[in-house]
């Protein structure tokens, strides 16, 4: 250990020697990109930072290794010997040096944190996040660096660095999954991830319910990649200098024992949270495949649900064991439920009695063992798991399951999502009538849903589905219930929930539905988009399910008029009518712009959008008042 | 007492045969490995290190029993560079370590044997031609070898450095065992008890200096002759060197019939070189 620590002291002076100015690199790097002037989030998430230290890593282990054989010195060590320990503590040094420029990055992104005022989960997950991206790649790209030095000494090697740095790191991977889409090639995007130790998402790896992309799991994955690549340069040692045979034919066996866990790399990314803006195209592309052609249709249910027990892990994943108390309302041998497709079920049973299901797609279609009738009453255990649909989320972080997403069965056959003008939309799966509930989460925070009080065993009736959210989520309670991330002013929230529900019971008034309070708020990082394409050049932030409002973004009262919350209030109560969402887009554009037009008329509100209005308004808000409330 | 045994050594890089059926042995002092580039010299001395493998046997042995591993070897290779970026006494001391060489006297000790002391402190890129070659020669000296094996000292190195380098060497092989590869055999002439000439792969001559220079004895001659003459006698006889003298020239003739009017010189190594080399012919 002696010896070790002596040569790796050497080999340190030397790379300290020649290579001090890289130490300054990444604070140079900051400031060329710009990163320095947004957000701590976005310093953290600097994929340029991250890439060029990738490569830079690569070149200083490189040159390192290849120094030797350079300056003609590689065959007098090997007659020394102990080059076991030599390339190991060079590799060390390597390690020490680049602790040392992350140290300075991890001290950049600290003070600047700071001088940012930023809530310290923010720093403390960023420096999380730094040691995950920047510390671990870098370690990785050193092992990489010297491997490619033990292989390629002529000047090859700089073009193989660059090149296998790019395809590894976070700039390259958007090249890469675009060619093997062109390819059509899926297995090599899990490839592609398999072998990323970039950031996934170098714009939007960050979201205020999530945090940022850090799950144990991508620790666990570097682990072995970087465990793997040790074991590569160790091999390519061995293999080059063959002395001593009988400790190399140890070690190549130790080795080849060791790259076992490369086999299980290419599984591993599947199950990690991706929510930024190449994650979203890769979630269209998903949903859009499968929804592209697909109508929205609603076949009735021949049962009614009553109650709903389950267990709920939401700590990897979503994997649900549920108990399902339906009263059958038409004689029937057949049970239909609509369940997001990539929730696969696993068991279905009645009375201890294993059922027969088909799923396909969003449907799962029961059969009973004997023939129902009207009124009978019966309990179905159902148990599934999955990833979620790539729009929300369970795992290890946090928990994005609101009431307007199909993660629950709900009675009927009809589709979880649809398509509208390229968009993906989740359909208004509310069942309408009171279901108790009874759910014991499992989850590594405290849940919040729109049912029972702040605990993990949801206890409660609602005739609006269920909500589970958790994550770095806040907690407020005054006129309502309010949860949000930490990017929102409570102020602002409240006057901004406030005004809208003056509308929305406006809107409810005109249109003869009973006023509903909001008893819950939900300021999170929402899904926007639900009126967006109807011909309209508004986003919508707000849906509303009963007495809870999901909101999607930041709320800036001072630029929102009058007009923007009539658009809100329109689309939280149209959105949340199946009759309405059913009807076809051109239908739907009418209504909707016939209605905005009526209700700012009858408000005298000033208008700011230059819609197009439809010349005979009032047939179409006769229509609006005609659909089914 | 140390000796090393090469017995039957061929060394093949693919169809080209570097070194074939070698058979040598080295006891003691100074032993000079003589011959033109390419003659094999270089490889035989990476055979002796163990960086190359071949076949045939080569066997360290001392008072008779073969202790292969136990015998501690120098190395310096022919074009030597070590960690530019260190000190020489830095430098010094990392190699110390990798030999295992806990005491810290003893490298004070080689950088003032080998006449660096003033250079200690200074870079090793910055170190000159010959300061290097010593410097060199300090650290094959570490950790106390048996046997010293260094592959052209002298190549590059001004007249005043050579004589010095000569000169520590020729102190060393008292020492231990010195084994010098070169194609300069001024090298070797003063310092070089026993000496193996290779060619093409091949030993074409060993053995010790006295006794190769009296095989040479009456075959060495120097003869003046006019300059067109030059001609005739470089295609009849080995010439090892040509001086000129006002309208005529001088002469080293080395040959087993010397011509009749020539003088009998003594016979000096590089003679011998000559002689069992054939330069004049290449």
């Amino acid at each position: 250990m002696k010896k070790f620590a002596q040569i790796t002291f050497y080999e340190l002076k030397m790379i300290i020697r020649t290579k001090l100015n890289y130490v300054l690199l990444p604070i140079l790097l900051y400031f060329l990109y710009y990163s320095i002037y947004d957000g701590v989030t976005n310093l953290t998430l600097s994929g340029y930072v991250l890439q060029i230290l990738i490569i830079g890593a690569m070149i200083i282990s490189y040159q390192s290794f290849k120094q030797e054989y350079i300056q003609g010195y590689e065959e007098l060590l090997q007659v020394i010997g102990r080059r076991y320990i030599q390339n190991s503590a060079r590799l060390f040094a390597n390690c020490i040096f680049l602790t040392l420029i992350n140290v300075v990055i991890l001290g950049i992104t600290i003070i600047y944190g700071i001088l940012q005022t930023q809530p310290e989960w923010i720093i403390h997950e960023s420096v999380k996040y730094i040691i995950l991206y920047f510390y671990i790649s870098s370690i990785i790209s050193i092992v990489i660096g010297a491997s490619i030095a033990s292989l390629i000494k002529n000047k090859f090697g700089y073009a193989l660095l660059v090149f296998v740095g790019i395809c590894i790191g976070p700039l390259g991977k958007g090249v890469c999954e675009t060619i093997a889409t062109m390819l059509n090639i899926n297995n090599l995007n899990d490839f592609i991830n398999a072998i990323n130790i970039g950031q996934y998402d170098i714009y939007e790896g960050f979201n205020f319910l999530y945090g940022f992309e850090i799950e144990s799991g991508r620790f666990i994955h570097r682990g072995i990649y970087l465990l793997s690549l040790l074991c590569v340069f160790y091999l390519i040692k061995v293999l080059k200098e063959k002395r001593q045979q009988l400790k190399y034919i140890t070690t190549i066996v130790c080795a080849v024992i060791l790259l076992l866990p490369l086999v299980n790399i290419a599984r591993y990314p599947r199950y990690i949270y991706k929510p930024g803006i190449i994650g979203d195209d890769a979630k269209g592309v998903h949903d859009y495949l499968f929804y592209q052609n697909s109508k929205l249709s609603y076949e009735k249910p021949s049962f009614v649900i009553s109650k709903v027990k389950a267990i709920v892990d939401t700590r990897n994943a979503l994997a649900v064991k549920g108990e399902f108390f339906i009263k059958i309302s038409e004689d029937t041998n057949k049970i239909n439920f609509t369940l997001y497709r990539d929730f696969i079920v696993k068991n279905v049973s009645f009375d201890g009695r294993k059922l027969s299901y088909l799923q396909e797609g969003d449907n799962i279609m029961i059969t009973l063992p004997e023939l129902k009738k009207k009124g009978d009453e019966m309990c179905l255990r159902i148990q599934y798991e999955g990833l979620s649909s790539n729009y929300f989320f369970s795992g290890e972080k946090a928990v994005l399951l609101p009431s307007y997403f199909n993660w629950l069965p709900f009675p009927g056959k009809t589709s979880s999502m649809y398509m509208e003008n390229s968009l993906i939309k989740t359909s208004p799966l509310y069942i309408n009538t009171p279901v108790s509930y009874d759910i014991d989460v499992k989850c590594h925070k405290r849940i919040a849903s729109n049912i029972g009080s702040n605990t993990n065993h949801i206890i409660g009736t609602s005739s609006d589905g269920v909500s589970l959210i958790s994550g770095y989520l806040y907690y407020i309670e005054n006129d309502c219930r309010y949860f949000y991330t930490n990017d929102i002013p409570i102020e602002e929230m409240q006057t901004y929930t406030k005004k809208l529900l003056k509308y929305i019971n406006m809107v409810e008034n005109d249109l003869g539905i009973k006023e509903t309070k909001i008893k819950q708020a939900f300021f999170a990082p929402f899904k926007e988009e639900y009126l967006a394409m109807l011909d309209t050049n508004y986003v919508v932030n707000s849906l509303k399910v009963g007495d809870t409002l999901f909101t999607s973004s930041y709320p800036d009262i001072n630029r929102l008029s009058d007009e923007h919350y009539i658009y809100e209030s329109v689309a939280c109560i149209f959105n949340s009518n199946i009759d309405f969402v059913a009807q076809d887009l051109e239908t739907k554009t009418k209504m909707v712009s016939a209605y905005v037009d009526y209700f700012v008329r009858k408000c005298n509100v000033k208008t700011e959008f230059s819609n197009k209005i439809p010349e005979d308004v009032e047939y179409w808000i006769e229509r609006c008042k005609k659909l089914s409330w | 007492m140390v000796e090393i045994q090469i017995k039957s050594v061929t060394k093949k890089y693919g169809n080209k045969i570097a070194l074939r059926d070698v058979n040598i042995k080295i006891s003691s002092g100074v032993f000079g490995l003589l011959g033109s580039n390419g003659a094999g010299k270089t490889t035989l001395m990476k055979c002796l290190v163990g960086l190359l493998k071949y076949e045939g046997q080569i066997e360290f042995m001392v008072d008779g029993k073969n202790q292969n591993g136990m015998i501690k070897v120098g190395y310096l290779p022919q074009n030597f560079m070590l960690f530019k970026q260190l000190t020489v006494k830095e430098a010094m001391e990392y190699v110390a370590i990798l030999k295992n060489i806990e005491s810290k006297n003893e490298v004070d000790e080689i950088i003032n044997k080998v006449n660096l002391t003033q250079e200690k402190d200074k870079k090793v890129k910055k170190l000159s031609g010959g300061m290097l070659r010593r410097l060199g020669i300090a650290q094959a000296l570490i950790g106390s070898p048996n046997i010293l094996i260094i592959d052209e000292p002298t190549v590059g190195l001004d007249p005043k450095e050579r004589v010095r380098i000569r000169n520590l060497l020729s102190n060393l092989g008292n020492e231990m065992i010195v084994i010098i590869s070169t194609h300069i055999v001024e090298d070797l002439d003063a310092i070089a008890n026993n000496v193996a000439i290779l060619k093409d792969g091949v030993v074409v001559e060993q053995g010790d200096v006295e006794d190769l220079l009296l095989k040479l004895q009456g075959k060495v001659g120097s003869l003046n002759i006019e300059r067109e003459d030059l001609h005739k006698y470089e295609s009849e006889y080995t010439i090892s060197s040509v001086n000129y003298i006002d309208n005529s020239l001088s002469i080293r003739i080395i040959s087993d019939k010397l011509p009749k009017n020539s003088k009998i010189e003594s016979p000096k190594l590089e003679d011998v070189y000559f002689y069992f080399n054939g330069v004049s012919n290449d």
